[in-house]
């Protein structure tokens, strides 16, 4: 009885509440961290880090990994920039980038889906060869400054309005959808998915396309803050995505977890990360963090699913 | 012909050799002067380190596991033994020892969190390369550290041709590494667990020690590279290592390692490595910039995988006799 009183709780509740915690801690300790401007730039920061954390939580869903997530962005958020100095509209740039992030999200979808290629090793390769092309392509040129008409829109609401647009849409096409709820099969049981008919290689397609239509819409909105973009701008970013997902609760062997939990695991690492900022702290001592926190989430989550 | 074909192909190092051979015979026509003996023993004392490396990671993988916090172990060890050597005076060979007991202290970390948590190797490992990399640079403040001993910096030109210790090492490593692997219980179970775990657990195989061991030999490995690649340098800097675990599992994967585990070769390893060296040579040659080499390598590394699946599907086919010669 008490068993399963404690499993209708839902998974993202314990990590919500970990999140006030730390808000409050740092908030106490640091009293500027809830200054407007401060808040502002979290804002920011957890609009590019969440829109990548939705489409990771997808492709993690289905027990796979996308490493290549920042060179997707620096490559599609690059040929927009360079199609707005270009003189082309912003408008139409923005469609150019999502159109590059999901035709490099395909590449990936189609080598680990239909040529069963280990998603580890193609998505290490594409973060090479795409960072390079992007590199290349900009010729190690930071691409900006970009028409007034767009960076404008990086400091209204913008990000915020995109990061709710792929909460929602991410959440809603998961819970709600017949497509959604194959992912799940796919990632908790592969082979009863198959024996149910659903055709697993393009739901496993599928979800690089989404992980790179996301590392596109992070790209723009980051691109628009800064007003431009240089290819390495987005370096490491893959692991804060990864972070945010596990720690949201997405368990990494497939099958379980939600966007919303994503979230909640992407505002962890951003404001931890401020956090160590304001209390003065080595910058670099994010990555320990991040490394602890990634462990300590999938090690909770292997014990409670051995229960 | 089939006979031929289907004996080429059960041979996982063919791939691997004749690449390894292609890029040699492109080296000599486009640039015959490079095949001299003083550039290719400096290229081997450089790659010895990334060999060491990638004949742990050929164990690791052989049981179906990976490790991709290598490079960052590198690192770690590095700041470690430049800290406690340059900035606090110890002894710089208590500080080479220290300095292996922490990067052994990452692999066990690793190969604890798989065999008893029974987490995913790849969550793990990324997570301990994010810490170990963060570690190398909070210790050292993001600043090289240089002032070793000469006795220790000898380490990195020992006669013959400052090739003793690097070469010895990796020649250690290697015949041990192939050994374990080919003629020893551990191996057997090693690549009996990578095949199927729980077939292999039935059978009464140690599956958790052999999956702690290989961890930690690898950790070990990339903790001796760590302490190479200093004392050849002769400074230590946080970016050590960084991106090996690239090369090195795309060096194990090249040379005929099956990346989901149960088949392992260690000499198909040193050919991956060799191939890997000469190619970056070609490479620099070609004057391609770092930003080429990336995309080239990137290319390679899914290839490589992408041709051993392809081996084993032809290789079945050959053998169910589907496919005329």
């Amino acid at each position: 009885m008490a068993r399963a009183k404690f499993q209708k709780i839902p998974r993202e509740l314990p990590v919500f509440l970990f999140l006030l915690l730390i808000c409050s801690a740092i908030a106490v300790a640091r009293p500027i961290f809830l200054d407007p401007l401060n808040l502002r730039g979290l804002g920011r920061d957890l609009s590019i880090a969440g829109i990548m954390a939705v489409g990771m939580t997808y492709v993690i869903l289905t027990g796979g990994i996308d490493l290549s997530v920042a060179s997707v962005l620096a490559v599609s958020s690059g040929a927009a920039a360079l199609m707005m100095l270009a003189g082309h509209s912003p408008l139409l740039a923005c469609i150019a980038a999502l159109a590059v992030g999901s035709v490099c999200g395909a590449a990936n979808g189609f080598m680990v889906a239909r040529l069963n290629i280990p998603p580890i090793i193609v998505t290490l390769g594409m973060l090479n060869i795409l960072q390079a092309v992007a590199v290349l392509a900009s010729k190690a040129m930071w691409l900006g400054p970009l028409p007034d008409s767009f960076s404008g829109l990086g400091h209204s609401l913008l990000p915020l309005a995109m990061l709710l647009f792929f909460i929602l849409g991410g959440h809603f096409a998961l819970s709600n959808t017949r497509w959604g709820r194959h992912i799940y099969a796919v990632g908790g049981n592969e082979e009863a998915a198959r024996l149910a008919g659903i055709s697993v290689p393009r739901i496993r397609a599928s979800v690089y396309i989404v992980s790179g239509l996301a590392a596109a819409g992070a790209g723009i909105v980051m691109s628009s803050i800064n007003s431009g973009i240089q290819a390495n701008d987005a370096l490491g970013y893959e692991l804060t995505a990864i972070a945010a997902v596990v720690i949201g609760g997405t368990s990494i062997s497939g099958g379980q977890g939600s966007v919303p939990g994503s979230i909640i695991g992407a505002a962890i690492t951003i404001v931890l990360r401020n956090g160590l900022v304001l209390l003065g702290m080595e910058a670099r001592w994010s990555d320990i963090i991040i490394g602890v926190a990634i462990f300590l989430a999938v090690a909770m989550d292997s014990l409670r699913r051995r229960g | 012909m089939r006979g031929l074909l289907a004996r080429f192909l059960a041979i996982r190092e063919a791939p691997a050799g004749c690449l390894l051979l292609g890029i040699f015979a492109a080296l000599a026509v486009s640039r015959p002067e490079a095949l001299n003996a003083a550039d290719l023993l400096d290229l081997t004392r450089q790659y010895a380190e990334l060999g060491m490396i990638a004949v742990g990671l050929t164990l690791v993988i052989g049981t179906g596991g990976i490790d991709i916090s290598v490079g960052s172990t590198v690192g770690a060890t590095s700041v470690v033994l430049g800290v406690l050597a340059t900035r606090m005076g110890v002894n710089v060979w208590l500080a080479a020892g220290i300095a292996l007991a922490v990067a052994a202290a990452i692999g066990a970390f690793n190969g604890w969190s798989v065999m008893r948590l029974r987490l995913q190797p790849v969550v793990v490992t990324l997570a301990a390369m994010s810490a170990a990399r963060g570690l190398a640079y909070v210790l050292s403040g993001g600043m090289s550290m240089s002032g070793f001993p000469d006795t220790f910096t000898a380490l990195g030109r020992l006669a013959p041709w400052n090739l003793m210790v690097p070469v010895g090492m990796l020649a250690i490593t290697a015949v041990s590494g192939h050994l374990l692997l080919c003629s020893s219980t551990f191996g057997r179970g090693l690549l009996a667990l990578g095949a199927s775990e729980e077939a292999a657990r039935l059978s009464g195989i140690a599956v958790r020690r052999i999956k702690l061991m290989v961890y930690l030999i690898t950790g070990l490995l990339a903790g001796m590279a760590g302490v190479m690649t200093t004392a050849r340098v002769i400074t230590a800097v946080p970016d050590a290592g960084l991106g090996y675990e690239f090369e090195a599992i795309t060096a194990v994967v090249m040379g005929g390692t099956k990346l989901n585990g149960g088949e392992a070769t260690v000499i198909g390893t040193l050919l991956g490595v060799a191939t890997m060296a000469v190619l970056r040579r070609w490479l620099n040659l070609m004057g391609a910039t770092d930003i080429w080499k990336m995309l080239f390598l990137g290319v390679v590394l899914i290839a490589a995988v992408g041709l051993d699946i392809f081996r084993n599907w032809l290789a079945a086919r050959v053998k169910s006799g589907e496919t005329r010669i």
